[in-house]
């Protein structure tokens, strides 16, 4: 495995870590957690912050789970995506549409928008 | 490695077989050609990824029928510049011909795929293209150090896939 996902839910919020390579080969290994995640009914936090690659195709994972969220009215976070990783979300776009926070902590109990 | 080419500080090549399990060679190929001419880490994770993009389009998109095609990959480096060069036989496809995308205004608008060259544009400093004797041949520049380099946005645990 190149890449890890643990997800922990508390209360309202959903805390999705991802360590590794956020590649094509990693979007396919998370791909089912990413799908079973993403009908949680909560806000999610995907902390980034071990995350030391990142691909286009990788961070459409990212994409489906803030579509699927935004359809349930819920918000998707992201945390402490590492500079150059950040510079990737940032050419996408990703950081128009996602709020990025540096640690999950920070993002404590996110108001709805 | 291979051989050194006049006029080049170094010249490095890689052949991947067209398959998504040939990605994972890149990163570990382009390190240690990182180490071996101990060119300026704050490059590499840029050109890893420009390099993952190309070659990413090329498994997914190149070729109608994948059967073990090969994907040339050499890279170069001259003076403060490195140049990554991506081969392949596959379909035409000039990637400077590929339309600008702007960013999404909202989660509605974001679209799942095409952002790769996107991706490839902003992060280097030059792209050509030539489609020589039905070879795609795709050539990704970068300069090695930059007056607007920032110590502090490169960080050495970020490595490449």
């Amino acid at each position: 495995m190149n890449i890890n996902i643990q997800s922990v839910r508390n209360n309202e919020l959903t805390v999705v870590t991802l360590t590794g390579s956020l590649d094509v080969s990693g979007a396919i290994e998370i791909e089912a957690e990413i799908r079973r995640v993403a009908n949680i009914r909560t806000d999610i936090a995907v902390d980034l912050s071990g995350v030391t690659f990142i691909s286009s195709q990788g961070a459409r994972v990212l994409i489906i789970m803030c579509k699927a969220a935004a359809e349930k009215n819920r918000m998707l976070y992201l945390t402490g995506p590492k500079p150059q990783v950040r510079k990737v979300l940032g050419i996408m776009g990703i950081d128009k549409i996602m709020p990025i926070y540096d640690t999950v902590e920070e993002v404590g109990f996110p108001q709805r928008q | 490695m291979g051989a050194h080419m006049a006029g080049y500080f170094c010249t490095c090549e890689l052949t991947l077989v067209s398959k998504l399990e040939s990605l994972k060679e890149i990163s570990p190929w382009l390190k240690k050609a990182w180490d071996q001419y101990k060119l300026p880490d704050c490059r590499r994770f840029d050109l890893s990824v420009c390099l993952y993009e190309a070659v990413a389009n090329i498994i997914m998109y190149a070729y109608e029928r994948p059967m073990g095609q090969r994907i040339l990959v050499a890279l170069k480096v001259r003076d403060n510049l490195v140049e990554i060069t991506v081969e392949d036989d596959g379909r035409p496809f000039n990637p400077l011909d590929h339309p600008e995308t702007s960013p999404p205004s909202s989660i509605c608008d974001a679209t799942i795929g095409g952002h790769g060259i996107a991706i490839i544009r902003r992060l280097s400093d030059r792209l050509d293209y030539e489609r020589r004797a039905s070879h795609n041949i795709f050539t990704i520049t970068h300069c090695l150090i930059k007056s607007s380099d920032n110590p502090k946005d490169y960080d050495k645990t970020s490595d490449g896939n």
